[in-house]
């Protein structure tokens, strides 16, 4: 897990303990304050355009970091047709603001 | 051994995966571990935990060191090496690339690398780096469309001036085995070395680095069904008395001495000059335990089954016309794996990863989706991301029908 020090902590509760959110978990949290409700593919193109996204390296990595935010209440997707949007939940909004 | 039953060997078949079955078809990625790995790790922290006996001097030490030892057998004999002596352990295969990158002798005008497009990250980027730094020029010998290599190429681009070949002998992206023995003989024609990537050919194929006439070889523990963290670099033993030194320190020298403001450093001989710093012990107790996990199952019948699964992937899917593959398995013997991608680029593989994680009402299916480290190659192929999927001994036709019903379901879903 990478963190960066350029950004303010953003903390998430785990089994193991609170811990902070991870520049991958910032990224795709920044990607969704800035286009809410949107195709993985787009999430992807935007992925492009943030230094925090740099350290996905395998790119799917976005998602199963995805699937960990949902999990945590911050982030939401559907299933519609053969895309699946990702959407901000309010804690998430509340978060990507921060960052 | 019957692999119908082998899944009970596998401990993380046991646990659910969002409350579903898992089916594992990541095996390129990393196989995952038998319980007789586990338990011989296990058994090393619980009963032993300590230095091996070339730095401790206890009994305890001692019993460490033997078990070690028997592990560097236990790969020379898999791999037909002649001695132990030609066993480097290293973390991976990408370290025991690195290596061979910053401290094979190059010396003018043998200053060539010869690669291939279908290298994996780990074994284009060292010889980059190297290449930068200790001045040899790299060429890439780029595949046919259908994924195989042409050996006319090598021989016109293997010449006096190359000193190292280094290629793969099963790609990690396109699934099939290259001619590894005459690219060495190529090689040795005009006095250059090779070095073979064998992380994916090894875990279902058998690999004799005398028969191939190989110089250097290099693999990792995790794609056989061992712990993670552990790799084998083999070196034939007249080369190996060649490297420069390259990761050094403790355990790897004879003596040291303070001479004024000089050190006068004598380093032991090989491997154990190349083996700085405490060990992973328990990855090469580890190893050798997934090592004769192997063989009891007999690799000849691993290769078969799961060629036979490959051949039975591609046979159904072949059948979509979104699909288009990363190498031609209709004249090409796919062998451990099939990678595909969606000719309609609307069409998204991470979203069909996603649905194979979450929409299936009893399973969880786990493949690869994503450039592999292999990015040049994707590129070659007209596409940045292929879906892999690829096989191991617990694995059945039974999963891939499983599959291919997500896979229909997936192209039927409407808007």
């Amino acid at each position: 897990m990478k963190h960066s020090q350029k950004t303010p902590s953003l903390f998430i509760e785990t089994a193991a303990g609170r811990r902070p959110l991870t520049d991958l978990e910032k990224c795709l949290l920044l990607i969704l304050g800035t286009e809410n409700n949107i195709p993985s593919q787009r999430v992807l193109k935007l992925a492009q355009k943030f230094k925090l996204c740099a350290s996905c390296s395998d790119r799917s990595e976005v998602f199963s970091i995805g699937e960990k935010l949902l999990k945590k209440g911050l982030l939401k997707r559907k299933l519609i047709g053969q895309e699946y949007f990702w959407s901000l939940s309010k804690k998430g909004t509340l978060y990507s603001k921060q960052i | 051994m019957d692999f119908s039953k082998i899944k009970k060997e596998f401990p993380v078949f046991r646990n659910k995966i969002a409350g579903k079955k898992l089916i594992y078809f990541d095996n390129a990625c990393t196989v995952l571990k038998p319980k007789s790995v586990i338990e011989a790790m296990n058994s090393y922290y619980q009963n032993l935990g300590v230095c091996s006996g070339d730095r401790s001097s206890h009994l305890l030490s001692w019993r460490v060191q033997e078990l070690v030892e028997q592990a560097r057998e236990k790969v020379r004999e898999f791999i037909n090496a002649s001695s132990t002596k030609e066993i480097i352990w290293t973390k991976n295969t990408t370290e025991g690339i690195n290596l061979i990158a910053s401290s094979f002798p190059f010396k003018k005008p043998k200053d060539e690398v010869v690669l291939t497009l279908l290298e994996h990250h780990s074994n284009l980027l060292p010889f980059y780096e190297q290449g930068k730094r200790r001045n040899f020029k790299i060429k890439i010998i780029v595949p046919n469309k259908d994924g195989t290599l042409d050996l006319n190429l090598f021989k016109k681009i293997i010449t006096e001036r190359t000193a190292l070949v280094a290629v793969t002998h099963l790609s990690n992206v396109t699934g099939l085995i290259y001619p590894v023995k005459e690219i060495s003989s190529l090689a040795h024609q005009k006095g250059a070395k090779v070095l073979i990537d064998d992380a994916q050919y090894i875990a279902t194929h058998k690999e004799d680095v005398q028969k191939n006439q190989i110089d250097f070889m290099v693999f990792s523990g995790h794609k056989i069904g061992g712990p993670t963290g552990i790799g084998v670099l083999y070196g034939r033993e007249s080369l190996l008395k060649n490297l420069l030194p390259y990761n050094v320190g403790g355990g790897t020298i004879q003596s040291v001495k303070i001479q004024g403001n000089d050190m006068n450093v004598q380093y032991l001989p090989p491997p154990f000059c190349f083996e700085a710093g405490i060990q992973d012990y328990a990855g090469m107790i580890g190893l050798k335990a997934a090592i004769d996990f192997l063989e009891k199952q007999n690799q000849i019948k691993i290769a078969d089954f799961i060629e036979k699964l490959s051949l039975y992937a591609f046979e159904q899917l072949k059948n979509f016309s979104e699909i288009k593959f990363l190498a031609d398995y209709q004249n090409q013997k796919p062998t451990t794996l099939i990678s595909f991608y969606f000719s309609d680029k609307k069409i998204s593989l991470y979203d069909f990863n996603l649905f194979l994680n979450h929409e299936l009402k009893d399973y969880f299916v786990a493949v690869r989706c994503g450039h592999h480290c292999a990015q040049p190659l994707h590129q070659f192929s007209g596409t940045p991301v292929s879906m892999r999927t690829s096989f191991f001994t617990y694995n059945s036709k039974e999963e891939i029908d499983i599959f291919i019903q997500a896979l229909k379901d997936f192209l039927n879903q409407k808007k």
